[in-house]
């Protein structure tokens, strides 16, 4: 069984190279299939990647922001990196800071230099461990040629017996009331009656790069900064570590109680200062923050309510807790999914077929 | 047993409601007015409008119905009236008010980006509406600033009443911008599909209607500003500040951390959805006619969920049933978790998945209830005659009216998150096969496959292949349903 990985790289931006490198990722990420400079389909053991620029100075940046959810071990995956893509991200690291030429051509090199920039994610968040890409494409693969089939020649086949969903395991669900109220006073967070008349407004560049039509996965990158003071520093370090140890996925790779997050982690960067969240997940953002709110407002009340600007009122005052997340949201300029068009639910299902032994016969058409 | 949703739900506590301050239309449907119509004005002299406006407000129909032998009296006809951002604006609203409002009501519906979530595109598209049309880079082309809505019980009284309006409009400084449309209820409760329509309608808790006990009665936060929503908080208001109301027309109002003196410009208004939506009647027979010869009208109940006659497939898998023609005391988890009798892609699983959402059947509904909407519209056009499955080339539809408190969380969700999402609660390429929108059909970003309509049966289930374009949006636009007093502040003075 192939482990899933998380690279997490923030690189200091050259400040004359901002507007250049925003313009070049911008265009990959306009046609991430079809570019001429980086195609990520050509790794094989990516599950998602991304690139964007986070510039909020004079408080941080600009950085480069790289991540990928990857398959394998690290090494392996700088192999595939630097001789499948590595001549197309030149550009791209150009642009940053203690870059030396040609390193991403590199194998030993370029893993040296990311290296030096990586940061480790307090949680990393994945709905299906063990599932490679390949697992994943290729159980698509074989079910649709099993649909196909059925479409033409329905047999009399049992039904899939119905598999028993499992209990979420998360943040949320190790919670109870006692722990809520807990984190809620740790936070000095007082839910209930107020009214803090927020209107939600959604920066241009953000709403143009989500929801696309047929596009059924969205991205989020978050940046938020960290209280000062030493309450804050060893809340969230405390609620990380609960996180991470709670939140186990069941076996449709439901997480922290939602049904739709592929890929997801919470990175401290900037010495602490700053906490990073990214998500890669299913269906229109509206729907992904009320789940938050309707599933995991607990854990979302610890972790980013160690946050400046989170609302009094917690996560469950949806709008104030909806503008908080646009305001510190950075648009994300590059995007790849290996599978742009399963959602979670259907990763699960697909899983389920193959497992019963139905197609587990059935060549996926996939080399 | 049935696990029905009044059950389910916990019946929250009334709060006592202003209905002499709320438009009627938020508190009914007017089921005894069959005939309306929709206005669609443009300011050209504010001073002049804003006589009429206070004009108006006087004869507007509002929620509260005098008490007549023990009896509420329904009204003899009903008028509403709901204004555009830019209607505001045209009133002289000042820019402070103005920014108050939220980002979807001020862009407006034809903006490209939300155009694409609301599934607005190829003939659908902002730049082809007739009303409300907008440019392909989301400039306005057309400027509706009001609708005025006229409900009437018979179609003389519907032309008098629309004479009347139209003078004054043409005294008063209004110009009528986009065509008035017509609407009316068709026999027996159906849309133009043949559909006994509109059954199932939440209610707004603290407004009584004998015989609605099995709708969920939803916090009146959800539809009316200024009281708790389903978050049990109130919802975001637009706001004026007070040296703008030197008539106190409106309430003053206090929130956290500012401390400039406001008025409660929302408070007992709401927020109207206005769409027409064209019905592709022949082509909706004929697919089915031509593809399921032996199952037509088995397939087409599976896609909506209901018979023609009303009866929930849930209660009712096999046939229709004359005693369950307005039922709406059913739920999903317990008996049709997996959609054998009423499938997961239907369009009323969809538009309200009840208890089968996410989660338990509690948690379900509590997330439903935050995604309800309350319709309010008639349809349009002469039925084509039953049996044609050739078209006539005559327009017919429905004119989609709803109210809701937050459009972004309600209407925008429902539409983008529930109608037009292929994978909806685990389904792979099935936008809801009634009136989904799918951009494989207008051959948009290279998608692979058409959509599909999955049914969920024994052996296997069967999948509905290329489900043409039945519905396709005429236009509309986003609208704010104001209080009585803040027509009369809109109108420059304060309710006699």
């Amino acid at each position: 069984m192939v482990k899933q990985q998380a690279l997490t790289v923030l690189v200091p931006i050259i400040e004359s190279k901002v507007d250049a490198l925003d313009a070049l990722l911008t265009e990959i990420g306009n046609d991430i299939e079809g570019n001429s400079h980086v195609r990520f389909r050509l790794t094989p053991s990516t599950h998602f990647a991304r690139w964007a620029i986070l510039d909020n100075r004079p408080e941080f940046g600009p950085w480069l922001y790289f991540s990928a959810c990857y398959d394998g071990d690290f090494t392996s995956y700088m192999h595939q990196l630097t001789s499948n893509i590595g001549e197309g991200m030149e550009p791209i690291w150009l642009a940053t800071d203690g870059y030396r030429p040609g390193t991403c051509s590199d194998a030993a090199a370029f893993a040296n230099f990311l290296q030096r920039y990586s940061v480790t994610p307090s949680i990393f968040l994945c709905a299906f461990p063990g599932l490679s890409v390949n697992d994943i494409l290729g159980n698509a693969a074989r079910r649709e040629i099993v649909d196909r089939y059925l479409d033409s020649d329905p047999l009399s086949i049992p039904r899939i017996p119905e598999k028993n969903a499992g209990a979420a395991k998360s943040f949320d669900s190790v919670a109870n009331d006692r722990f809520d109220k807990i984190v809620n006073w740790l936070n000095g967070i007082e839910p209930g009656e107020r009214n803090p008349n927020t209107n939600v407004v959604t920066d241009a560049r953000l709403l143009e790069i989500e929801d696309k039509p047929a596009v059924v996965q969205n991205q989020m990158t978050i940046v938020s900064k960290v209280k000062p003071g030493f309450k804050a520093w060893l809340l969230i370090r405390l609620f990380m570590i609960i996180g991470a140890i709670g939140d186990k996925p069941t076996p449709r790779g439901q997480l922290s109680g939602l049904s739709t997050i592929h890929f997801a982690r919470w990175v401290l960067v900037n010495g602490g200062r700053h906490l990073l969240f990214e998500s890669n997940y299913d269906g229109s953002w509206e729907n992904y923050i009320d789940d938050f709110g309707d599933h995991a407002s607990t854990g979302m009340n610890a972790v980013w309510g160690c946050c400046t600007g989170f609302p009094a009122g917690g996560s469950l005052d949806i709008e104030s807790f909806k503008q908080v997340i646009r305001a510190h949201q950075y648009p994300t300029h590059v995007f790849y999914s290996a599978y742009p068009d399963l959602t979670v639910e259907n990763i699960a299902s697909d899983r389920d077929l193959s497992r019963t032994g139905l197609i587990a016969g059935v060549p996926s058409g996939r080399s | 047993m049935q696990n029905s949703i009044a059950t389910v739900v916990q019946q929250a506590p009334a709060e006592p409601l202003e209905q002499a301050d709320i438009q009627g239309l938020i508190a009914s449907g007017y089921g005894h007015l069959y005939h309306s119509r929709y206005f669609f004005l443009r300011v050209d002299d504010a001073a002049l409008v804003k006589t009429w406006l206070a004009s108006i407000a006087a004869q507007v129909t509002v929620a509260e119905r005098p008490k007549v032998d023990g009896h509420h009296a329904k009204p003899a006809i009903a008028v509403n009236i709901a204004l555009t951002w830019p209607g505001l604006a045209a009133l002289g609203l000042s820019k402070e008010s103005l920014g108050t409002f939220p980002q979807e009501f001020r862009e407006g519906m034809g903006q490209p980006y939300r155009a694409t979530r609301l599934g607005d595109f190829g003939p659908s598209a902002p730049s082809t509406w007739e009303i409300g049309k907008v440019d392909d880079q989301g400039n306005p082309l057309q400027n509706i600033h009001i609708l005025l809505i006229l409900q009437t019980p018979t179609e003389s009284d519907l032309d008098v009443n629309s004479a009347r309006m139209r003078r004054e409009f043409a005294a008063q400084g209004l110009r009528e911008e986009c065509p008035a449309q017509t609407g009316r209820r068709l026999p027996r409760g159906r849309e133009h599909f043949g559909f006994h329509d509109s059954i199932s309608q939440p209610e707004i808790a603290g407004i009584d209607k004998p015989g609605k006990e099995t709708q969920s009665h939803l916090k009146a936060g959800e539809f009316i500003l200024g009281y708790k929503n389903s978050y049990d908080l109130l919802p975001a208001t637009p706001m004026a500040p007070a040296q703008d109301d030197p008539h106190g027309a409106l309430t003053s109002i206090k929130h956290a951390g500012d401390s400039a003196e406001w008025r409660d410009l929302g408070r007992n208004g709401s927020y109207l959805v206005f769409r027409k939506l064209e019905q592709d009647v022949a082509t909706f027979r004929s697919f089915f006619a031509e593809n399921f010869p032996d199952r037509q009208a088995e397939i087409a109940a599976k896609c909506v969920g209901r018979w023609p006659g009303g009866a929930p497939l849930t209660l009712s898998p096999d046939k229709d049933d004359p005693d369950l023609s307005t039922s709406n005391d059913f739920a999903f988890a317990e008996t049709d978790s997996q959609g054998f009798k009423c499938p997961i892609g239907s369009h009323i699983r969809r538009a309200n998945p009840r208890d089968s959402f996410r989660g338990t059947p509690q948690e379900s509904v509590e997330s439903v209830d935050r995604h309800r909407i309350l319709r309010r519209g008639a349809s349009y056009g002469d039925a084509l005659p039953e049996g044609t499955i050739k078209d006539d080339g005559k327009s017919r539809g429905l004119l989609f009216i709803c109210v809701n408190a937050d459009i972004k969380r309600q209407f925008e969700f429902v539409q983008q998150s529930w109608i037009n999402n292929p994978k909806f609660l685990g389904l792979y390429n099935d936008p809801d096969p009634l009136i989904g929108s799918s951009p494989a059909v207008e051959e948009l970003d290279g998608m692979k496959d058409l959509p599909q309509m999955t049914i969920q049966q024994d052996p296997v289930r069967l999948r509905v292949h290329g489900i043409p374009r039945f519905v396709t949006m005429r236009g509309g636009g986003y609208f704010f349903l104001p209080s009585i007093s803040a027509l009369y502040f809109l109108a420059g003075t304060t309710k006699p």
